[in-house]
């Protein structure tokens, strides 16, 4: 096994690449994601997204930051998404969070809470680590399907279909899907995410 | 941040009289440190006496980092050097006060300064899932995470895992085909050679 500051340091850029996964699969599916091994959701990208390469750092605000030209114009200069803001829907809770692809961390997690200041204090504790965990699932669910496409034999293609949706050619939803669904039923089973 | 591995029976006593040793201690105007760090209730950060079920909600255990820091303001520090070098001066006949003299001499100014203010009170939530072996804490300050991570260890005697790319995957159990992989991989790029001209 590596050393623990070499597994953290080494190749933090695929977290990066899951960001932009992430924001491939919104716009594609019209923010509607299968994670395959956790509910349906709606994930999308709001107000704030970072790109960068080395030392060259683009932040973009707006409401929608991904569908502004800079953003596009920011991966065809070969920088990566490095934090999001998500906007990110399970049934009838809608959760916020900034996703810091780097460390794969969510900071400024804004959760659907229905008990407040004058619940118990143990409820309210209980409430939000329930949320906060049901939104974990999601991300570890989009990880696992994530890594096992970037380590599998679909990565070129898909590679491919990254690069035409940054120079704005059409990319096939239907092909796409074909390919995710074959690389996620051709992983290994321990590639394959424990359903919670 | 995780722990790969699962906790011995009687855990919950054992990790109870370890918390309670590195509960946070208050500061004293008279000690040379000018900071200082321990565990308190993640409910209130005034509360010091940690037992069972200010620490075990259910699978979870729930503690506050607390971190006190003495501050004095700077214009208020320099005035009152100022004034007891003089009068040091004054008393001793000399003109001029040496390094390691002058030093002493604001030591002796902080602390005095001290006694007149309360330490600065920060504290920040950690919560260990005993079930999902995740423990959150709940700062983006990198250096807060290192010092949580430093008295975590400490504590329970547990390596934290913090989270990254690398520990994410490594936490999928990859093959060693798929570890050599990984660690071969290069950063995509979306430019295309025709971007560049």
């Amino acid at each position: 096994m590596k050393d623990l500051s070499d597994l953290i340091e080494h190749n933090r850029f695929v977290g990066r690449e899951s960001l932009l996964w992430l924001w491939f699969e919104s716009e594609l599916f019209e923010a509607n994601l299968r994670p395959s091994s956790a509910d349906p959701c709606s994930l999308w990208i709001e107000t704030r997204l970072a790109l960068a390469f080395e030392r060259d750092d683009a932040l973009l605000k707006s409401a929608t930051p991904s569908s502004s030209p800079e953003a596009k114009q920011a991966l065809r200069q070969g920088k990566l998404p490095r934090e999001a803001r998500l906007r990110i829907v399970l049934g009838d809770r809608e959760y916020g969070c900034l996703y810091k692809a780097d460390t794969l961390a969510l900071s400024s997690v804004a959760l659907p809470t229905e008990l407040g200041k004058k619940d118990e204090v143990h409820e309210v504790f209980y409430e939000r680590m329930r949320l906060l965990e049901e939104l974990e699932a999601v991300f570890e669910a989009l990880w696992s399907d994530f890594l096992a496409m970037r380590l599998g034999p679909a990565y070129p293609k898909l590679l491919g279909m990254w690069r035409a949706w940054a120079h704005a050619e059409p990319v096939d939803p239907k092909a796409y899907r074909a390919l995710k669904e074959r690389a996620l039923a051709e992983r290994r089973p321990s590639l394959a995410p424990k359903k919670r | 941040m995780r722990i790969g591995v699962d906790l011995p029976e009687g855990f919950p006593a054992a990790a109870m009289k370890r918390i309670r040793a590195n509960v946070f201690e208050p500061l004293s105007p008279d000690d040379d440190a000018n900071d200082g760090h321990g565990w308190c209730s993640m409910l209130d950060p005034m509360d010091l006496e940690l037992d069972h079920e200010k620490v075990f909600f259910n699978e979870y255990v729930c503690l506050g980092l607390r971190i006190d820091r003495w501050f004095v303001p700077k214009p208020l520090l320099e005035a009152q050097l100022r004034e007891a070098e003089a009068s040091l001066l004054a008393k001793k006949g000399l003109d001029k006060l040496g390094k390691v003299a002058r030093a002493d001499l604001k030591l002796m100014v902080l602390k005095k300064l001290r006694r007149q203010l309360v330490p600065v009170t920060k504290s920040i939530d950690l919560v260990w899932s005993l079930d999902s072996h995740v423990v959150h804490f709940f700062s983006q300050s990198p250096k807060m995470h290192l010092l949580a991570q430093e008295l975590f260890e400490k504590t329970l005697r547990y390596r934290l895992v913090p989270e990254a790319p690398g520990t994410a995957a490594e936490r999928r159990g990859l093959s060693a085909e798929e570890r050599k992989l990984f660690d071969s991989l290069e950063q995509t790029t979306l430019a295309r050679e025709e971007d560049a001209r």
